[in-house]
């Protein structure tokens, strides 16, 4: 009998892990931001797959899961591009109709996945975001960010710089839709071949330059000086195609597993987080300076400053938004801020921030760092060397602290307060181009040193 | 004389154990045993360090750690040069220590605050943390809110999971 009821017991477990192992819908939820893009988001008990139609005016989002009971299966949404979505359970699928005020074309939506995460407590889900509708960024970000808007989205900064000879390449690679960025991040694999092939040509050339054996020593002399020019123009050609690979390399490697430390900056991939942004302003100044103003104009410059080093940089936010949507609470802002820097694959994470204190007297760097790795000490110390040796100040301000952002990602990280906006006189520097730009360019130079 | 010397020495000493005996049971209690410890607060002159501050107070039967922390929480700082950096109007609600050393250090809700900047996270934390680990029973330290983990709070620093002593805080 206490067998039999064993066994049973066993069969009931092994029914419910089986049971438990489907992927099952919980939730689908939709919201509009201030730039009226339309985001649902769908979650999941486990990872599912999906794939998302579009058939004239009707966006159907497969997803290889059961519905869960009790999820709403309709709902009005406040966007002008579509006005009600429908979840309809499918046998193991559940359907997810959006009808469409028009039609879409392929780049005014995206998708992607985000893993489950243990430890804020969220579950798997699949995103799905509308862009048609979206509004333009103001003018003023527009200039100082020379990336496309259909990129901007997705938080994807590619270099666009005017430069004639590449300008077709990055071309290619800045205006690829991002419609897949479950699978790879946008631009990865796609190594331009005209560089290999101005590398391997010249040498082909100067093969053809050997002598015979019956040339005269005249003509061996000539043939000689024609080497020499040919192995002189090689090398120029050499350095070109280096320059040129240089500001080419907006593409992160998708093989890649960890990150790396040293070898020199070139091709790193970095990703800087301006602190706060939209509805969160972070600290206010007695002018009414705001922190999440101050810590996107630097990151902006600072963006700029490390692409011209040879880094891929990634931005968690280059306008004044939310990383994680409006609405979206402390936590979810933060680990959303960490989710751009796991997507690409970062080698380095940088939070940029303003700082502040009830103390008016309160002023000057610090440069924060959670030990997880060695080299999360370095950074934090490279960065805040440069800082404080330049501007004259104590380096007193390196400091360790459990930071959400430096702490929870998987990549070498530091969190950097430049300055005391609650200090009158900082608050008038920080708001000033010579401290922006000294900032940027001082924060670069450390982060060269630190992969060098 | 001699007897009357020894009945003078007995009633003396009779007197003195008498009165002794007397006062013992009446005002051993009564000199109140002091206690003393060290809390950690921030340095009032900007040098975003956390400062020792001795403090000393009647036993009231609490451990040392118990009262340290309601000292840093509720006592106002003696000195100008520290910076009293809890949120107003925060209380410790309850207070224990983990056989494996954990302190459970529970607040009221007003020591959730965001919109600051970190610098008051990162000391308010610290001063806490480090108080409490100053006593070798305490290694680590849980920080909970209304009895519940929480993952942050005022926006930036991580709190959900028990933290370490902060060495870099201190005035070296």
């Amino acid at each position: 009998m206490r067998k039999l009821f064993l066994l049973m017991l066993m069969l009931c477990c092994l029914a419910f892990s089986a049971v438990a192992s489907a992927a099952q819908v919980t939730d689908v939820k939709w919201g509009v931001d201030k730039d009226n893009m339309l985001r649902f988001v769908v979650d999941l008990t486990d990872a599912a797959t999906y794939k998302v139609d579009v058939q004239d005016k009707l966006m159907t989002l497969t997803v290889d899961a059961a519905l869960k009971d009790g999820v709403a299966k309709s709902s009005k949404t406040r966007s002008t591009i579509a006005s009600v979505m429908k979840v309809e359970p499918a046998g193991n699928k559940t359907l997810i109709k959006i009808p469409l005020s028009r039609e879409l074309k392929a780049d005014e939506y995206k998708s992607f996945t985000l893993r489950k995460d243990p430890q804020t407590k969220r579950p798997a889900r699949i995103v799905l975001d509308i862009t048609a509708e979206k509004r333009i960024a103001p003018a003023s970000v527009a200039t100082t960010n020379k990336s496309s808007a259909s990129t901007e989205k997705a938080g994807v900064t590619i270099s666009n710089k005017p430069s004639a000879k590449v300008a077709s390449d990055t071309a290619v690679v800045g205006s690829k839709p991002v419609t897949n960025t479950r699978k790879k991040p946008p631009g990865v694999g796609t190594a331009p071949a005209t560089v290999n092939a101005s590398v391997s040509a010249p040498s082909v050339n100067l093969s053809l330059g050997g002598g015979s054996s019956e040339e005269s020593e005249k003509d061996r002399k000539k043939k000689e000086k024609e080497r020499k020019k040919a192995e002189k123009e090689r090398l120029k050609k050499e350095k070109e195609a280096k320059k040129k690979a240089k500001k080419n390399k907006g593409k992160i490697d998708a093989n890649k597993v960890g990150y790396l430390t040293d070898g020199g900056i070139e091709g790193k991939v970095i990703t800087i987080d301006p602190g706060h942004g939209g509805s969160d302003p972070g600290a206010v100044g007695a002018r009414g300076t705001l922190e999440k103003d101050i810590t996107l104009e630097i990151s902006l410059r600072l963006k700029e400053e490390l692409e011209e080093k040879g880094a891929i940089v990634r931005m968690t936010r280059s306008t004044d938004k939310e990383v994680a949507g409006p609405g979206a609470s402390d936590v979810d802002e933060l680990q959303a801020r960490i989710n751009v820097a796991e997507r690409y694959k970062s080698d380095l994470f940088v939070s940029v921030h303003i700082n502040s204190s009830v103390n008016k007297k309160v002023g000057g760097f610090s440069a924060y760092y959670f030990p997880k790795t060695k080299f999360d000490t370095k950074i934090a110390k490279s960065i805040h060397d440069e800082l404080t040796e330049n501007f004259g100040r104590d380096n007193l301000g390196l400091r360790e602290a459990n930071f959400y952002v430096i702490k929870r990602c998987s990549m070498p990280a530091t969190l950097l307060e430049l300055c005391f906006i609650s200090n009158k006189k900082e608050e008038k520097l920080m708001r000033g181009n010579w401290f922006q730009n000294k900032t940027a360019k001082l924060i670069a130079d450390g982060i060269e040193n630190y992969f060098k | 004389m001699k007897k009357i010397f020894l009945l003078m020495l007995l009633v003396f000493s009779i007197v003195i154990t008498g009165c002794s005996f007397f006062q013992g049971e009446k005002e051993k209690p009564q000199p109140p045993k002091q206690i003393s410890f060290t809390i950690y607060r921030a340095a009032a002159d900007g040098s975003e360090k956390l400062l020792p501050e001795k403090f000393t107070m009647t036993d009231n039967g609490k451990s040392l750690p118990e009262n340290a922390l309601l000292a840093l929480v509720g006592a106002k700082p003696q000195s100008t040069k520290y910076e009293d950096v809890i949120p107003h109007g925060t209380r410790v609600l309850s207070f224990s220590i983990t056989p494996e050393g954990t302190a459970l250090a529970n607040f009221s809700k007003e020591i959730v605050k965001s919109g600051q900047g970190s610098y008051n996270e990162v000391m308010m934390t610290g001063a806490i943390v480090n108080t409490l680990t100053e006593f070798p029973e305490v290694k680590q330290v849980q920080i909970l809110v209304e009895g519940k983990k929480v993952i942050t709070l005022g926006g930036h620093l991580d709190v959900e999971d028990p933290l370490k002593r902060n060495e870099s805080l201190l005035q070296k």
